[in-house]
């Protein structure tokens, strides 16, 4: 199944390219530029993950998220900001988010794409095929031949 | 090279810089966001079963039983809420007696009386029994003492609260309940406090009992029971004006962080006012401060110092007010009158040349910490200064970052002339902003500093004329006024920033407003051989009174996010530093702001 992440950011240029390179791993994008579109495009079980800036224009990203998680309260959340407000992330904490990634100069694309995909599907193909291998023979089919083992 | 190989990847969990931050095995944080979203949510239920078993895991955790009692109240099991609320009490710590104290008031305000009466009954042996905190404790049996049932004080038992109940009943056994309430004070502060909680909280205010009322406000209010106290107050000031009456309840208004009884007080007798009561105006100080009410604060201010002119303690405390408002101008000018009033007051003459000499050290000494201070402020502005910019400039960086690394991807498998082209353009977009952020603070940081002779009204109306696009825009119309040609010395070229500046904040502060009023802007000259001043007003939005000394802090802003950065009056106030001009802001003027500016006049200028 397709993953859907609502990406809210003000900024143009940030939100193209994090468009399109999640886009290009497969992920479904809907890009809002403001806290109140991102509230009026929320519906419950619409996305399985925001990714909010914390700076935006016509409501802030905090009481966005607020009234987000009023709608659908168990969305995951990423926190996605160039500043990191003690008090403003202690509450974000508080509201409960995943993660949050830096802006400026340590920003890096392909890292937030990865964070993402983690939070989206913990393991990856090679991963579970991993687990299921390293698993006892036979464990889905006959407890007693586990035993024997 | 990218810093940290995430393709090799192994294990998926592995934590990033992140997710550190919310460590997993935080049991408290990761069970209370779950019951916050169960209960967000609208699943009371659900919520509830959490908190219970979070409170059998966690034993000693005040957060669960005091949620548990807040999700119980909720969905109306009042019982089952108030056994929670005693749960929370018997593990709280003390620092947490509000949140006991305001719970136990909504049960108050639902329960009917006699239920009241069985749960505090029952709560308050549970405290005698228990060995919680011993502050706490207290402090839960004075708030609960107003419910329990009279059989609690028998009469008869202690003589001293039998005649104080009787006294109560008429002033003219004034003396008598004073002495009674000086024993019960020390020796049965419960009973007493019962006492007034029956008897006298909730009765029939009379001409009669005036005095023993306030008496018992005042009880009250020794007690930290504000709230009563100010019931008492507000009710027999409804019968009779009296000035210490009047005093006390500002009084408690203030210490309570709610005003509204001495709106209505003030709203029946506006004459209050024009009181000559020392006490009262000073209250009033306190109201008008923080009703935002510049011109009364102040005509509040010089009441006190015209009615006791000659009292030094009075004027004292006017001054104090003076500092702690940051008007050390008005503090200064009080100083001969404070040493006059003094040396008048007869004390030995030695003796009063050290008080009023320490008397003048006083204000000389703040002047001297206000600067320290103003040092201070400015390491604080820097700081700010630095954050607001880092910020400003992420967002590019951010920008050609992504771009970069995106296209650097896209390239190993396919790359257009397009997409190329689109990420050069991309990239001198990205720092053409950079530049204009650099360029916006030019007018801090180039040293190269002309000084030359100009004519200021002739730059000044250079500049409106440069705005008029955006002034008629807004219609706003601006009359600039000189009484004789003024000549500055300096670097015109930095006057001119200094205008457009103060123009743009004015624009905007006219079109953020919301009432209707001619929309104006004033420019004033005026020299003489001391100095040049120019004072600049506007009737847009004004500066609330609480903003008075952030307006010239770097990125501060009360517009709307992306309206402004609030640079505009940080560089104003930089140019004017550079100068050794000072700005100031005209508290007197209320149809907008008025900034009123002097330059010194140069030497051999």
């Amino acid at each position: 199944m397709k993953n859907t992440v609502m990406l809210v950011e003000d900024e143009r240029k940030t939100a193209e390219m994090l468009q399109k390179a999640l886009e290009m791993e497969g992920i479904e994008v809907v890009w809002v530029s403001d806290g109140r579109q991102a509230v009026e495009s929320m519906t419950k079980g619409k996305f399985d993950l925001v990714i909010l800036d914390l700076k935006l224009p016509e409501m802030s990203g905090d009481e966005a998220l607020e009234r987000i998680r009023k709608i659908d309260p168990y969305v995951e959340v990423l926190v996605y900001t160039n500043y990191q407000d003690p008090p403003v992330m202690k509450k974000l904490i508080n509201i409960g988010i995943e993660g949050y990634i830096s802006k400026g100069a340590a920003a890096d694309l392909w890292e937030t794409v990865e964070h993402v995909k983690r939070i989206l599907d913990p393991l990856s193909e090679a991963e579970r095929e991993g687990l299921i291998d390293s698993l006892p023979e036979g464990a889905f089919h006959n407890v007693d031949a586990a035993e024997k083992k | 090279m990218p810093r940290s190989s995430s393709n090799n990847m192994k294990t998926p969990s592995r934590p990033t810089k992140a997710s550190l931050l919310f460590a997993p095995g935080d049991d408290h944080a990761l069970t209370a966001a779950k019951i916050r979203s169960l209960r967000a949510s609208g699943n009371l239920e659900a919520a509830t079963q959490e908190c219970r078993t979070a409170i059998e895991r966690l034993p000693g955790d005040a957060f669960f039983p005091r949620i548990l009692g807040d999700l119980l109240f909720e969905q109306g099991k009042h019982e089952e809420a108030f056994i929670a609320l005693a749960d929370f009490l018997a593990v709280a710590p003390a620092s947490q007696q509000d949140h006991f104290a305001k719970r136990y008031a909504r049960f108050r305000r639902v329960l009917p009386p006699e239920q009241m009466r069985r749960y505090a009954t029952l709560l308050s042996q549970a405290i005698a029994e228990s060995s919680i905190d011993a502050i706490l404790a207290t402090w839960a049996q004075r708030l609960i003492v107003q419910d329990l049932p009279s059989a609690a004080i028998k009469r008869g038992a202690v003589p001293a609260l039998d005649r104080f109940i009787d006294s109560l009943t008429n002033d003219n056994n004034f003396v008598e309940l004073a002495k009674a309430e000086k024993l019960l004070e020390r020796n049965h502060q419960d009973q007493l406090l019962y006492t007034l909680n029956a008897s006298v909280l909730n009765r029939l205010r009379t001409a009669a009992t005036y005095r023993s009322d306030l008496f018992c406000a005042s009880i009250y209010e020794r007690f930290g029971f504000n709230a009563e106290a100010l019931k008492i107050v507000s009710e027999i000031l409804i019968l009779k004006i009296d000035a210490v009456a009047v005093r006390t309840l500002f009084r408690l208004c203030r210490n309570l962080g709610n005003y509204d009884e001495a709106d209505k007080l003030l709203a029946r007798d506006p004459g209050l006012a024009k009181t000559n009561e020392f006490n009262i105006l000073y209250e009033l100080a306190y109201y008008y401060e923080e009703r935002d009410d510049v011109k009364q604060l102040m005509a509040a201010l010089k009441r006190i110092e015209s009615r006791f002119a000659q009292n030094t303690f009075a004027l004292r405390t006017v001054r104090n007010f003076y500092i702690r408002f940051g008007l050390l101008e008005e503090a200064q000018r009080l100083e001969p009158s404070i040493a006059l009033a003094t040396r008048g007051s007869g004390k030995s003459a030695q003796f009063l040349e050290n008080l009023v000499e320490s008397e003048a050290e006083v204000t000389s000494k703040i002047q001297q910490l206000y600067s320290e201070l103003e040092h201070q402020k400015q390491l604080a502005a820097i700081s700010d200064l630095t954050t607001g910019i880092s910020h400003e400039l992420g967002q590019p960086i951010t920008n050609i970052r992504y771009t970069i690394q995106f296209y650097r991807r896209a390239f190993e498998k396919r790359l257009t002339k397009e997409s190329v082209l689109s990420v050069f353009d991309s990239i001198m977009e990205e720092t053409k902003r950079m530049g204009g952020l650099i360029s916006r603070l030019a007018p801090l940081t180039s040293s190269k500093a002309v000084h030359e002779s100009f004519d200021a009204y002739d730059r000044i109306f250079k500049r409106v004329s440069a705005e008029q696009a955006r002034l008629q825009q807004g219609k706003i119309s601006v009359k600039l006024s000189s009484t004789h040609p003024v000549m500055l010395f300096g670097d015109p070229v930095k006057f001119d920033q200094l205008i457009s500046n103060l123009l743009l904040n004015s624009i905007d502060a006219l079109n953020e407003r919301k009432e209707s009023r001619p929309n104006r802007i004033e420019i004033n000259l005026d020299q003489d051989d001391k100095e040049t001043r120019l004072s600049f007003a506007d009737t847009g939005v004004g500066i609330p009174f609480k903003n008075r000394n952030t307006i010239f802090d770097p990125f501060f802003s009360t517009k709307a996010p992306g309206k402004g950065e609030g640079l505009g009056l940080f560089i104003v106030w930089n140019i004017l530093k550079a100068q050794g001009a000072t700005i100031k802001v005209d508290q007197n003027y209320t149809q907008g702001a008025k900034f009123d500016i002097s330059f010194p006049l140069l030497i051999n200028s």
